[in-house]
């Protein structure tokens, strides 16, 4: 866990027993956290902090979480994770379109938490967008030969299933919304037609997933859009 | 169902053209632009259920009568009824047919909508569609589901139509100033006009704003601000009364059959004709019941026949009549015409009426002719419609009804007058013949003043026409004539005896005929006036009720006001309740407790206080004394009189009954429902508390444990304890979000957002998201190949799989399978979760959907929330599904199986050609 030490995190929730469990969690995975109570202090500790990575809670006293984060998008590109209830996918959605990297649903688990983070960290760097190979468990894909396989064989894919997986893999380990999906595959004039999403990526799955009933890599984020698994994720789901 | 059973021409046809199995597709497509049946321009009959405001039970009542229709052999469909999560209601829906809905898109949502096309090709005779006013979803400009249901009539299949009184034009603004609510959704008045028939849904005010409060009445959003405000007593009424005057007034332009109340929903509607005499009022009242008790809507008639001869005061007899009908529900009309039944009759059939009723009163020889002549003459025109004579008792001072009783019948002076005057006439008589008859007949003559007084009056006024007779005779007749002479010979004093005697013995046997009479007469009044005091006081249901009928028939009857006592604050006072505001004086105050505290009758008229004003009669049962009633006679002597008494006795006996009666209903009433209530309030209140302490103490006993002893535990107890923790609080956030889910299905918030989705992908989420808690190793996952998409809202589903899931696993063992089946059967998906657990006893495959029913605990320790599957099932009703629980019996595991339907169309799918990558 090393590879994040020292990053700065600021936590922005306006309930002090969530900012307490998560600077104390946060601090033994050395991270350096930054806590903040309401929208507009958020605001000024983005700037006057420079954090790393935020944590922002969607409900704040005093201003709508989205807004802040439009505010933070107007000039930063630090990671947002999105801390959201169930049953608000449209809140979620809203949140990924005005720039959010991820979400995470409360209750969480402290595991769950830092994947996402870990994640998004990493998207930021900027290391893994443009790495041409991506593997994830038995599968891997080649983005500069066009070239997918599992457990080492490779696997014959569509046109559109190689968009899709391709487009997943571009995002690796963060939420895709069905629009961004289907914006980039199809084109903005289908991004409505979730039904195109439900036939290839369940085609997707019938040639990739071992039981595509419970799928390993390519995972329904319900409401909201799919999530392509990373390695380090499925090792840390069994620990 | 099987369409050609009901439909034979359309079955014909299709067979005709392709006889054998399955029609072929050409043949399918023509038979359904061909008119089947009904003939095409036969337009199909809309009936429209009206609803005074939302929750009155439209959809429940449409469904009722599409299943009357269905049971009398009618093909019925639902075309769409949108039960807003009701289980009662969507129970009703799944025993009748539904026509696969339509999914429209807009905006990237998916919407279920009538499948105008799918039902013009299954033609049935009689279509279900709720709420008529709501846009077409995907229509063009201002169209609306109305527009779809005139393609169908015109098509000639019949409608069955539900609408809520805000969204009709005509109403809004009474509505607005009723409550401030203006709908915006509105569809013309028109629609009411060109419906065949108006059900009004009728409903009890206090019962839908209980139903309001308990958060179980759907409003669409727009409407949710303005709930409160709907749903009070006197709005709801208003709107209630409102609907009624809509739909009368329409059925007056239209004529057409409407009926209140949602129980006997084929209507009835009644004429009365009504004269414009006393008797008008009561036969409103008396025919005002006869509807209450059929659930009719009725009709008052005036008929000016010919000639108007009325006078002012018949004039204002009649507007009185009119206007109280008018107040009691019922609509009015005059009209005129050659004669009374000939009008009534014509009336009767513009309006399409069932029943006519006429009143009869005991007035009079001729009025009695009258009226059977009209009755005899309606029944002659009248071809299948019944005509009804109702007795009617007169109104209020009814000279020879009960105010004779009360007329002492001692020999008035006026009778002596009478006798005086007939023996002057017959002498008269006697005077002009005395020529020609001779002495013996002018005797006879005179006698007949003496008889004739003897049946009249009686004995007195007979004695002094006997001595005036001779007298007369003594003086006209004998010679000398005009002159007296000395009652000289025994002549004179045998005619004399021999008159007398008549007048005695005529007197004699004539007045006791007549006392018999009286007395027979007497009683048939008394019996009658009985027989109505206990018709109406039948007809109250409320102790209030009961006593406003006693004290307003106690006046009626015996030409009083009286007033009705309740003993309050342990029988110290007596209360006037009705009629409110009754002061009780001096006297009065003091006759009437005693009348309270010794069951004894005071007041005028009796042996105590007799200088009271009032008459104070206990209302006694066996149990005390209920009431009093005070009655002030504006006769006073009535009080007095032995008949009235014997009225009075009857009525008081009768009182007392009706009014134990309605106080025992009123408390069981109270009983059963602060019982209903209480246990579910019991049941809630265990529920949350166990739900939410259990975990708690968990996690608060696991926490200071570690707090205080951290340092003495090893590592495997201390993470023993955080996974305790861990569990405990999964546990309390399922229970939450249950709550929520429940709190949110209550109040109509969950609506579904539809989208295409796959079953496996909901299967494989649903499984993903219980991974934590229960091994994916457990699954077994068989889903037949080629399952359609279905329409349906993700997050949604997911969580009643989630609950299934959850079921399964608290009641089985960790090891064992948990089976999935997918299958497509007809036109519905069919989805089962199997687990190999403790099963299911028999009488609680039903009752485990009840919100907060658990299953027997017994020895199984199962922390259930008695919410999860109740979620299950509102869910997937709300989704036009249903579900089912089954088991072999106890230890022998359960199966959960999901209906849900296909749409009858699938998405719009381009897909590529199969190209490869590379």
């Amino acid at each position: 866990m090393s590879i994040n030490g020292g990053a700065r995190v600021l936590v922005v929730d306006d309930e002090p027993q969530i900012r307490r469990f998560l600077s104390v969690s946060l601090g033994l995975h050395e991270y350096t956290v930054v806590e903040a109570q309401t929208g507009n202090e958020a605001i000024r500790l983005c700037t006057t902090a420079q954090p790393d990575l935020v944590i922002l809670d969607l409900g704040l006293p005093d201003m709508d979480g989205r807004e802040v984060l439009s505010r933070i998008r107007e000039w930063s590109q630090v990671p947002v994770i999105v801390l959201s209830v169930r049953f608000d996918e449209q809140d979620k959605i809203d949140a990924l379109d005005r720039g959010a990297d991820d979400y995470v649903t409360k209750p969480f688990s402290m595991g769950e938490l830092l994947a996402r983070m870990r994640n998004a960290l990493r998207h930021r760097a900027g290391a893994t967008e443009e790495s041409p190979l991506f593997s994830s468990g038995g599968l891997s894909v080649d983005l500069t030969r066009r070239v997918v396989t599992v457990e080492g064989d490779e696997i014959r894919l569509s046109r559109k299933e190689y968009e899709v997986l391709r487009t997943l893999v571009k995002h690796a380990g963060k939420v895709v919304t069905h629009q961004q999906l289907l914006r980039e595959v199809w084109g903005p004039a289908h991004i409505n037609e979730t039904q195109y999403l439900r036939v290839y990526v369940g085609q997707l799955r019938q040639k990739i997933e071992r039981d595509p009933t419970q799928p390993r890599y390519i995972m329904t984020e319900a409401g909201v859009g799919y999530r392509l698994r990373q390695l380090d994720e499925i090792n840390d789901n069994s620990a | 169902m099987n369409k050609d059973e009901h439909a034979p021409a359309t079955g014909e046809e299709i067979h005709a053209e392709a006889p054998g199995a399955a029609p072929p597709p050409d043949a399918r497509v023509r038979a359904s632009a061909a008119p089947g049946r009904p003939l095409a321009g036969a337009r199909g009959r809309l009936t429209i259920f009206l609803g005074a405001a939302p929750g009155v039970g439209k959809t429940h009542a449409m469904l009722k009568g599409g299943l009357v229709k269905r049971d009398a052999g009618i093909d019925v469909v639902i075309g769409l009824v949108d039960s807003h999560g009701r289980t009662e209601t969507g129970a009703l829906a799944l025993e009748l047919d539904a026509v696969p809905l339509r999914v429209v898109e807009q905006e990237g949502r998916l919407y279920r909508e009538l499948n105008v096309g799918a039902i013009l090709a299954r033609r049935p005779q009689l279509v279900l569609v709720d709420d008529l006013h709501r846009p077409r979803i995907g229509g063009r400009g201002d169209s609306r589901r109305y527009h779809d249901v005139e393609v169908l009539l015109a098509a000639g299949i019949d409608v069955f139509g539900t609408l809520n009184l805000q969204h009709l034009e005509g109403a809004v603004s009474q509505i607005a100033e009723l409550t401030g609510y203006r709908e915006r959704l509105l569809v013309p008045d028109r629609l009411l006009d060109e419906a065949d028939a108006i059900e009004v849904v009728d409903f009890a005010p206090a019962e839908l704003i209980r139903r309001f409060q308990a958060g179980q009445v759907w409003l669409a959003p727009q409407m949710r601000r303005a709930g409160a405000i709907f749903y009070n007593r006197p709005t709801v009424t208003a709107l209630r009364a409102l609907a009624f005057r809509i739909a009368g007034r329409r059925d007056e332009r239209k004529g057409g059959v409407a009926s209140r109340g949602g129980r006997n929903w084929v209507g009835r509607r009644l004429v009365v004709g009504v004269a414009a005499d006393d008797s008008a009022e009561p036969l409103i009242h008396a025919v005002n019941r006869i509807a209450i008790r059929n659930n009719a809507a009725w009709l008052a008639v005036h008929v000016i026949a010919g000639r108007d001869r009325r006078s002012p005061e018949q004039q204002e007899r009649l507007e009185a009549a009119l206007a109280l009908a008018r107040e009691l529900g019922g609509e009015t009309a005059v009209v005129s015409g050659r004669s009374v039944p000939e009008e009534l009759i014509r009336v009767a059939q513009t309006q399409a009426v069932a029943q006519i009723i006429v009143g009869r009163s005991q007035r009079s020889a001729l009025s009695r002719l009258f009226r059977s002549v009209t009755a005899q003459a309606l029944v002659e025109l009248g071809e299948g419609i019944e005509v009804s004579v109702v007795q009617t008792p007169r109104r209020r001072s009814r000279p020879g009804s009960l105010a004779e009783l009360i007329k002492p019948r001692a020999p008035a002076l006026q009778n002596y007058a009478i006798a005086t005057a007939s023996v002057i006439v017959a002498t008269t008589i006697a005077h002009f013949g005395s020529d020609s008859l001779g002495a013996a007949n002018l005797m006879l003559v005179l006698l007949a003043p003496v008889l004739i007084s003897a049946v009249r009056f009686g004995f007195g006024p007979a004695a002094l026409a006997a001595a005036e007779a001779v007298v007369a005779y003594n003086f006209f007749f004998v010679w000398p004539r005009f002159a007296f002479k000395a009652p000289n010979s025994l002549e004179d004093a045998v005619t004399f005896a021999m008159f007398l005697l008549a007048a005695a013995l005529t007197s004699h046997f004539a007045g006791r005929a007549r006392d018999r009479e009286i007395a027979a007469s007497d009683r048939g009044r008394i019996a009658e006036a009985l027989l109505g005091f206990s018709r109406d006081i039948a007809a109250a249901v409320r102790p209030n009720e009961v006593m406003q009928v006693i004290v307003s028939k106690v006046d009626e009857i015996l030409d009083a006001r009286s007033v009705f006592l309740l003993p309050r604050e342990n029988e110290e006072r007596l209360e006037p309740v009705i009629p409110e505001g009754e002061i009780l004086q001096g006297r009065d105050s003091e006759a009437a407790h005693w009348c309270l505290t010794n069951e004894q009758q005071t007041g005028c008229g009796t042996t105590r206080f007799a200088d009271a004003e009032r008459q104070y009669l206990p209302i006694a049962t066996g149990e005390g004394v209920l009431g009093v009633l005070g009655i002030r006679y504006n006769d006073p002597t009535a009080a007095e009189s032995q008949s009235v008494s014997l009225v009075t006795d009857g009525m008081v006996r009768q009182a007392a009954v009706a009014l134990e009666r309605a106080r025992l209903s009123e408390r069981m009433q109270d009983a059963r429902f602060l019982n209903r209530s209480e246990s579910l309030r019991t049941a809630l209140l265990s529920s949350i508390s166990h739900d939410l302490r259990t975990p708690l103490a968990s996690i608060i006993g696991a926490v200071s444990s570690l707090l205080r002893f951290g340092k003495g535990f090893d590592e495997n107890t201390r993470r023993d304890l955080l996974q305790t923790i861990h569990e405990e609080a999964d546990r309390l956030n399922r229970f939450v979000g249950n709550l929520l889910d429940m709190t949110k299905l209550e109040a109509g918030a969950l609506t579904p957002h539809l989208r295409w989705e796959d079953l496996t992908d909901l299967i494989g989420a649903a499984i993903e998201s219980q991974k934590a808690r229960i091994s994916g190793d457990r699954f077994r996952v068989q889903l037949e190949p080629g399952l359609p998409m279905l329409a349906i809202d993700f997050v949604l589903m997911e969580q009643v799989l989630i609950n299934l899931f959850d079921n399964a696993h608290k009641n089985s063992d960790p090891a064992s399978p948990v089976t999935i089946r997918g299958s497509r059967s007809g036109q519905e998906v069919v989805l089962s979760i199997h687990d190999e657990g403790v099963g299911i006893e028999r009488e609680e495959l039903t009752r485990i959907f009840e919100k907060f029913y658990r299953v027997r605990a017994k020895d199984r320790k199962v922390a259930g929330t008695g919410l999860g599957l109740a979620i299950c099932k509102g869910i997937v009703e709300a989704h036009g599904g249903s579900i089912a629980a089954a088991s072999d019996g106890p230890g022998r595991g359960s199966t959960f199986t999901i209906r849900l339907p296909v749409a009858s169309e699938s998405p719009n799918l381009v897909l590529e050609e199969s190209v490869d990558v590379d």
